[in-house]
Protein backbone atom coordinates (compact mmCIF):
# COMPACT_ATOMS: atom_id res chain seq x y z
CA UNK A 1 0.00 0.00 0.00
CA UNK A 2 3.19 2.48 0.93
CA UNK A 3 4.61 1.56 -2.52
CA UNK A 4 1.23 2.37 -4.43
CA UNK A 5 0.91 5.75 -2.49
CA UNK A 6 4.84 6.74 -3.17
CA UNK A 7 4.12 5.61 -7.07
CA UNK A 8 1.50 7.29 -7.20
CA UNK A 9 3.35 10.78 -5.67
CA UNK A 10 6.29 10.03 -8.39
CA UNK A 11 3.18 10.06 -11.23
CA UNK A 12 2.59 13.63 -9.82
CA UNK A 13 6.31 14.67 -9.98
CA UNK A 14 6.26 13.98 -13.35
CA UNK A 15 3.44 15.23 -14.48
CA UNK A 16 4.02 18.66 -12.64
CA UNK A 17 7.59 18.41 -14.87
CA UNK A 18 5.90 18.00 -17.89
CA UNK A 19 3.84 20.57 -17.42
CA UNK A 20 6.46 23.41 -17.05
CA UNK A 21 5.85 25.90 -19.87
CA UNK A 22 7.84 27.02 -22.60
CA UNK A 23 8.79 30.25 -22.50
CA UNK A 24 10.15 32.87 -25.09
CA UNK A 25 13.81 33.89 -24.39
CA UNK A 26 14.17 37.92 -23.55
CA UNK A 27 14.99 40.08 -26.75
CA UNK A 28 18.16 41.80 -26.79
CA UNK A 29 20.25 38.82 -26.03
CA UNK A 30 21.31 39.06 -29.65
CA UNK A 31 22.81 42.04 -29.97
CA UNK A 32 24.58 41.07 -26.54
CA UNK A 33 25.81 37.61 -28.05
CA UNK A 34 26.99 39.89 -31.21
CA UNK A 35 28.86 42.14 -29.27
CA UNK A 36 30.72 39.45 -26.97
CA UNK A 37 32.17 38.03 -30.74
CA UNK A 38 33.30 41.60 -31.59
CA UNK A 39 35.39 41.84 -28.51
CA UNK A 40 36.96 38.11 -28.71
CA UNK A 41 37.56 38.91 -32.25
CA UNK A 42 39.35 42.31 -31.50
CA UNK A 43 41.52 40.66 -28.19
CA UNK A 44 43.06 38.35 -31.27
CA UNK A 45 46.24 39.56 -31.84
CA UNK A 46 46.48 39.76 -36.28
CA UNK A 47 48.55 37.04 -37.45
CA UNK A 48 51.29 39.95 -39.32
CA UNK A 49 52.12 41.30 -35.74
CA UNK A 50 52.94 38.32 -34.88
CA UNK A 51 55.41 37.42 -37.83
CA UNK A 52 57.08 41.14 -37.70
CA UNK A 53 57.65 41.05 -33.81
CA UNK A 54 58.89 37.12 -34.21
CA UNK A 55 61.27 38.82 -37.23
CA UNK A 56 62.49 41.43 -35.00
CA UNK A 57 63.02 39.37 -32.40
CA UNK A 58 65.33 36.94 -34.54
CA UNK A 59 67.24 39.73 -36.22
CA UNK A 60 67.96 41.01 -32.98
CA UNK A 61 69.31 37.37 -31.66
CA UNK A 62 71.39 37.16 -34.39
CA UNK A 63 73.05 40.85 -33.64
CA UNK A 64 73.68 39.55 -30.30
CA UNK A 65 75.22 36.36 -31.26
CA UNK A 66 77.49 38.15 -33.88
CA UNK A 67 78.49 40.23 -31.02
CA UNK A 68 79.28 38.10 -28.80
CA UNK A 69 81.18 35.73 -31.14
CA UNK A 70 83.18 38.91 -31.87
CA UNK A 71 84.21 39.31 -28.22
CA UNK A 72 84.62 35.79 -27.79
CA UNK A 73 87.41 35.72 -30.70
CA UNK A 74 89.27 38.29 -28.92
CA UNK A 75 89.38 37.12 -25.20
CA UNK A 76 90.27 33.83 -26.63
CA UNK A 77 93.68 35.45 -28.30
CA UNK A 78 94.74 36.95 -25.33
CA UNK A 79 94.16 33.77 -23.20
CA UNK A 80 96.33 31.70 -25.15
CA UNK A 81 99.03 33.48 -23.38
CA UNK A 82 98.06 31.81 -20.34
CA UNK A 83 98.10 28.30 -21.73
CA UNK A 84 102.17 28.62 -22.53
CA UNK A 85 104.44 29.68 -20.06
CA UNK A 86 106.42 32.77 -20.26
CA UNK A 87 109.30 33.19 -18.31
CA UNK A 88 109.52 36.85 -16.59
CA UNK A 89 112.79 38.15 -16.24
CA UNK A 90 111.12 40.74 -13.11
CA UNK A 91 110.85 38.01 -10.13
CA UNK A 92 114.43 39.18 -8.60
CA UNK A 93 115.41 43.00 -8.38
CA UNK A 94 119.16 42.23 -9.73
CA UNK B 1 22.51 28.03 -42.54
CA UNK B 2 23.45 32.00 -41.66
CA UNK B 3 24.15 32.40 -37.68
CA UNK B 4 21.32 34.44 -36.97
CA UNK B 5 19.46 31.76 -38.74
CA UNK B 6 20.31 29.68 -36.30
CA UNK B 7 20.29 32.12 -33.31
CA UNK B 8 16.34 32.53 -34.51
CA UNK B 9 15.75 28.93 -34.84
CA UNK B 10 17.07 27.51 -31.78
CA UNK B 11 17.16 30.46 -29.17
CA UNK B 12 13.73 29.16 -27.16
CA UNK B 13 15.47 25.77 -26.97
CA UNK B 14 18.83 26.58 -25.47
CA UNK B 15 16.84 29.57 -23.44
CA UNK B 16 14.46 26.95 -21.62
CA UNK B 17 17.17 23.97 -21.54
CA UNK B 18 18.72 26.34 -19.48
CA UNK B 19 16.33 27.30 -17.21
CA UNK B 20 15.52 23.54 -16.59
CA UNK B 21 18.92 23.19 -15.28
CA UNK B 22 19.36 26.39 -13.55
CA UNK B 23 16.03 27.35 -12.80
CA UNK B 24 17.38 31.02 -13.10
CA UNK B 25 16.27 33.34 -15.50
CA UNK B 26 19.67 35.79 -15.13
CA UNK B 27 21.94 32.74 -14.96
CA UNK B 28 19.80 31.39 -17.95
CA UNK B 29 20.47 34.31 -20.10
CA UNK B 30 23.85 34.14 -19.60
CA UNK B 31 24.21 30.54 -20.65
CA UNK B 32 22.54 31.08 -23.70
CA UNK B 33 24.87 33.78 -24.50
CA UNK B 34 27.73 31.53 -23.78
CA UNK B 35 26.10 28.56 -26.26
CA UNK B 36 25.83 30.99 -29.30
CA UNK B 37 29.11 32.60 -29.11
CA UNK B 38 30.80 29.17 -29.17
CA UNK B 39 28.17 27.75 -31.86
CA UNK B 40 29.77 31.11 -33.91
CA UNK B 41 33.42 29.71 -33.08
CA UNK B 42 32.88 26.37 -34.11
CA UNK B 43 30.39 26.72 -36.53
CA UNK B 44 32.80 26.24 -39.22
CA UNK B 45 34.02 22.58 -37.62
CA UNK B 46 30.74 21.43 -37.25
CA UNK B 47 30.93 19.11 -39.88
CA UNK B 48 27.23 17.67 -39.67
CA UNK B 49 27.69 14.29 -37.84
CA UNK B 50 24.73 14.79 -35.95
CA UNK B 51 22.00 16.79 -36.34
CA UNK B 52 22.46 21.09 -35.38
CA UNK B 53 19.56 20.52 -33.50
CA UNK B 54 21.40 17.86 -31.55
CA UNK B 55 24.42 19.95 -31.60
CA UNK B 56 23.35 22.55 -29.81
CA UNK B 57 21.30 20.59 -27.46
CA UNK B 58 24.96 19.31 -26.73
CA UNK B 59 26.90 22.79 -25.96
CA UNK B 60 24.01 24.03 -23.84
CA UNK B 61 24.01 21.08 -21.92
CA UNK B 62 27.59 21.18 -21.39
CA UNK B 63 27.87 25.17 -20.52
CA UNK B 64 24.53 24.57 -18.06
CA UNK B 65 26.86 21.85 -16.49
CA UNK B 66 30.10 23.40 -16.48
CA UNK B 67 28.22 26.75 -14.86
CA UNK B 68 26.75 24.13 -12.12
CA UNK B 69 30.56 22.87 -10.80
CA UNK B 70 31.85 26.82 -11.16
CA UNK B 71 28.82 27.73 -9.16
CA UNK B 72 29.48 25.11 -6.35
CA UNK B 73 33.46 25.70 -6.36
CA UNK B 74 32.45 29.28 -5.49
CA UNK B 75 30.24 28.22 -2.43
CA UNK B 76 33.02 25.76 -1.25
CA UNK B 77 35.09 28.70 -1.07
CA UNK B 78 33.01 31.38 0.29
CA UNK B 79 32.71 28.57 3.17
CA UNK B 80 36.36 29.25 4.01
CA UNK B 81 36.16 33.23 3.48
CA UNK B 82 32.79 33.25 5.13
CA UNK B 83 34.27 31.85 8.59
CA UNK B 84 36.67 34.74 9.31
CA UNK B 85 33.62 37.28 8.54
CA UNK B 86 32.09 39.32 10.21
CA UNK B 87 28.41 37.80 10.57
CA UNK B 88 26.92 40.88 9.61
CA UNK B 89 28.77 40.64 6.22
CA UNK B 90 26.51 37.26 5.89
CA UNK B 91 23.08 37.80 5.47
CA UNK B 92 20.53 35.17 4.87
CA UNK B 93 20.78 34.14 0.95
CA UNK B 94 17.82 34.62 -0.58
CA UNK B 95 16.13 31.38 -3.01
CA UNK B 96 17.68 31.47 -6.06
CA UNK B 97 14.73 29.86 -7.72
CA UNK B 98 13.30 32.07 -10.69
CA UNK B 99 11.70 29.67 -13.49
CA UNK B 100 9.44 31.85 -15.69
CA UNK B 101 7.41 28.59 -16.86
CA UNK B 102 6.25 27.77 -13.40
CA UNK B 103 3.02 28.95 -12.55
CA UNK B 104 2.37 30.65 -8.85
CA UNK B 105 0.46 28.13 -7.29
CA UNK B 106 3.38 25.39 -8.20
CA UNK B 107 6.05 27.45 -7.18
CA UNK B 108 6.84 25.99 -3.89
CA UNK B 109 5.98 22.32 -4.81
CA UNK B 110 8.52 22.57 -8.00
CA UNK B 111 10.94 24.35 -6.12
CA UNK B 112 11.22 20.48 -3.65
CA UNK B 113 11.46 18.96 -6.44
CA UNK B 114 14.20 20.98 -8.94
CA UNK B 115 15.87 20.82 -5.40
CA UNK B 116 16.04 17.08 -5.02
CA UNK B 117 16.64 16.76 -9.16
CA UNK B 118 19.80 19.24 -8.14
CA UNK B 119 20.90 16.36 -6.05
CA UNK B 120 21.43 13.78 -8.95
CA UNK B 121 24.36 12.47 -10.46
CA UNK B 122 24.47 14.26 -14.01
CA UNK B 123 23.77 11.99 -16.09
CA UNK B 124 20.76 11.06 -14.40
CA UNK B 125 19.77 14.87 -14.22
CA UNK B 126 20.09 15.21 -17.91
CA UNK B 127 17.65 11.94 -18.58
CA UNK B 128 14.73 13.51 -16.40
CA UNK B 129 15.32 16.96 -17.70
CA UNK B 130 15.40 16.13 -21.32
CA UNK B 131 12.71 13.38 -21.21
CA UNK B 132 9.79 14.41 -18.72
CA UNK B 133 10.49 18.30 -18.92
CA UNK B 134 11.37 18.96 -22.26
CA UNK B 135 9.49 16.23 -23.94
CA UNK B 136 12.14 14.43 -25.94
CA UNK B 137 12.02 10.67 -27.23
CA UNK B 138 14.47 8.32 -25.94
CA UNK B 139 15.67 8.07 -29.32
CA UNK B 140 16.51 11.66 -29.05
CA UNK B 141 17.73 11.70 -25.91
CA UNK B 142 19.82 8.54 -26.62
CA UNK B 143 21.38 10.78 -29.66
CA UNK B 144 22.33 14.15 -27.28
CA UNK B 145 23.36 11.98 -25.02
CA UNK B 146 25.65 9.67 -26.96
CA UNK B 147 23.88 6.49 -25.16
CA UNK B 148 21.69 3.51 -27.14
CA UNK B 149 18.04 4.18 -26.59
CA UNK B 150 18.05 1.00 -23.96
CA UNK B 151 21.00 2.68 -21.73
CA UNK B 152 18.68 5.61 -21.98
CA UNK B 153 15.48 4.10 -20.47
CA UNK B 154 18.09 2.24 -17.40
CA UNK B 155 19.72 5.65 -16.21
CA UNK B 156 15.91 6.98 -16.34
CA UNK B 157 14.12 4.39 -14.19
CA UNK B 158 17.38 4.76 -11.75
CA UNK B 159 17.21 8.28 -11.87
CA UNK B 160 13.88 7.78 -10.86
CA UNK B 161 14.32 5.75 -8.15
CA UNK B 162 16.76 8.03 -6.75
CA UNK B 163 14.55 11.13 -7.04
CA UNK B 164 11.85 9.34 -5.11
CA UNK B 165 14.26 8.33 -2.61
CA UNK B 166 15.28 12.22 -2.54
CA UNK B 167 11.59 13.42 -2.27
CA UNK B 168 11.15 11.19 0.35
CA UNK B 169 13.88 11.86 2.81
CA UNK B 170 13.35 15.55 2.32
CA UNK B 171 9.67 15.51 3.05
CA UNK B 172 10.78 13.36 6.71
CA UNK B 173 13.92 16.30 7.15
CA UNK B 174 10.71 19.26 6.86
CA UNK B 175 8.18 17.40 8.91
CA UNK B 176 11.15 16.65 11.55
CA UNK B 177 11.89 20.53 11.35
CA UNK B 178 8.39 21.47 11.92
CA UNK B 179 7.88 18.85 14.66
Amino acid sequence: MKENSSNKDMNTTMEALSHIKRVESPEGLYDKILLTIQKKQEEIIPLYRVRSAAAILLFALSIEFYAASKTEKRTSETSIGTLVYLPSNMIYND
Amino acid sequence: MTFQQVYNEHKNLVYNLALQYLQNIEDAEEIVQDVFVTVHEKMAQFKEQSQLKTWVYRITINKCLDYIKGKRAKKRWGIFTSLSADREENPIQVSDFNHPGIELEQKEALEHIFKCINQLVTHQKTAIILLKIEGLSQVETAEIMNLSPKAVESLFQRAKTNLKNLLHHNMKENERKFV
